[in-house]
């Protein structure tokens, strides 16, 4: 199963289970929760391709965080889950960053029999960074001011990343965060022109459909997680750049403006689109 | 083209995890005359998504009694060797698409409708308080928003508190 593990902006506790999307909202539970930015619109993305497959479940171990100690408690959770869990696919997303529990995501990983394909985005992705363990993870998904973060070996959170970098070409920065053991071989880096690296060379670029809105969407970024996710997650081939491609145009069937929210996107990814960005159905 | 060594000059800093903690510290710091600034703590000392307030050595035994006295919040006190740069972080304004000005603050981004000042998108980011601070500013103006960095805690937050300070200062601009 797929699982992606965050916080979302609720009150403070754990929220676990199988969720399903209904509507246009996630059911976790019986309760049905807003696909807004964050977490939650990962796993909405991911639930929306996942149901063109009749494979309609994704498991969600969830925080409500606003201090970080729900962050804390999340990770306590995902490293008692990780090894039990079964997931072939797992997603870290909006998190607190909490260097001391790198070790131990590291310690609970090597001891596992067979790990599971790891990506990060957000939160997980900074502390992972922060803590020097991004080669455990698969694949990162930052976008391109993330992608200056990681290339700058000395800053432990995007807001401390060194100006200079923000200048640098797409590939410049990839180099530096590759080279600095600061990034996993693959990541696909989300901005106006999607950069894919495979094994650590630039592999595809996408760049059209051009969706000028869509870099300001809160939640757009966090779409395109979900959905490489559940594209890896089926066996998809070339599922990064599909997964790119189909964020592209799920933005142009929605007719994205700078007021668009992302529930109203998400509700706009649907199998036509799919066959589009050339995932067979 | 040679540059001048840096010299050694050791400094005290405070850390804070939580940015209305150090905001408040810094500015009471500010108000007793200590020379303060804003720093990214080093690795080693960082627990992750802190910043710390910088000031002189000297200036430590006033910074403990404020602590003790609640006048400042408790932080970790830390000296280290050399001083830090103090953080600059700077919103850029993008006019995104006709009458939408975006301010981008690293891998921040705050969009406004230019007409009425109202916030009409945020994205990026990691942290979680990050999905709260946007649904609770979004469709709220510039003026009428509540303050993020009263309403979130986190790195982030203090850069989507960054951009939409940039925005007030642009659009004010624009209707004086």
């Amino acid at each position: 199963m797929l699982a992606v593990i965050g916080t979302v902006p609720m009150p403070e506790g754990i929220y676990e289970g199988e969720a399903s999307f209904e509507g246009s909202s996630i059911k976790l539970n019986g309760v049905l929760l807003p696909a807004g930015m964050g977490t939650m619109a990962s796993a909405a993305a991911a639930l929306r391709v996942l149901q063109h497959f009749g494979s309609e479940r994704v498991y969600c171990l969830l925080a409500g965080d606003r201090s970080g100690q729900g962050s804390s408690m999340l990770l306590e959770k995902a490293v008692h889950y990780l090894p039990c869990s079964g997931s072939d696919t797992i997603v870290l997303h909006y998190m607190f960053v909490l260097i001391k529990y790198g070790e131990v995501i590291r310690n609970t990983l090597d001891k596992m029999k067979s790990k599971p394909y790891l990506i990060a985005d957000a939160g997980g992705m900074y502390l992972a960074k922060a803590a020097g363990i991004a080669g455990v993870f698969d694949l990162f998904t930052p976008d391109s001011g993330e992608m200056a973060f990681l290339a700058d070996p000395k800053a432990l959170h995007p807001m401390y990343t060194s100006p200079r970098f923000f200048s640098l070409p797409i590939p410049d920065l990839a180099e530096s965060a590759l080279k600095h053991g600061n990034a996993p071989d693959n990541l696909l880096v989300k901005g106006r022109t999607d950069f894919i690296f495979a094994g650590g060379k630039l592999n595809k670029t996408v760049g059209s459909p051009v969706i000028t809105a869509m870099e300001v969407i809160g939640g757009t970024g966090d779409t395109v997680t979900g959905i490489v996710a559940a594209l890896q997650h089926l066996g998809i081939k070339d599922f990064s750049y599909k997964a790119a491609l189909l964020n592209r145009l799920t933005g142009q069937k929605t007719g994205c403006t700078p007021r668009t929210r992302i529930g109203e996107f998400i509700g706009n990814l649907d199998p036509a689109l799919l066959e589009k960005a050339g995932v067979e159905v | 083209m040679f540059f001048k060594k840096k010299e050694p000059e050791p400094k005290a800093l405070l850390l804070y995890t939580n940015i209305q903690d150090v905001i408040y510290s810094h500015s009471v710091l500010l108000k007793e005359g200590l020379g303060v600034s804003l720093v990214p703590p080093p690795a080693g000392i960082a627990a992750g998504c802190d910043l710390a307030v910088q000031f002189n050595p000297a200036e430590a035994e006033t910074a403990k009694s404020l602590m003790h006295s609640g006048h400042i919040l408790p932080g970790q006190l830390h000296y280290v060797a050399c001083s830090i740069d103090p953080v600059e972080n700077v919103a850029m304004i993008i006019e995104i698409e006709p009458g939408y000005l975006m301010a981008k603050c690293n891998n921040i981004k705050v969009t406004i409708d230019q007409a009425n000042g109202e916030i009409v998108n945020i994205s990026g980011g990691g942290c979680p308080d990050i999905p709260y601070v946007a649904q609770t500013v979004t469709g709220k103006t510039l003026w009428d928003c509540p303050e993020p960095v009263e309403i979130g805690s986190t790195l982030c937050t203090y850069m989507v508190q960054l951009a939409i300070d940039t925005l007030r200062q642009e659009v004010g601009r624009c209707w004086l």
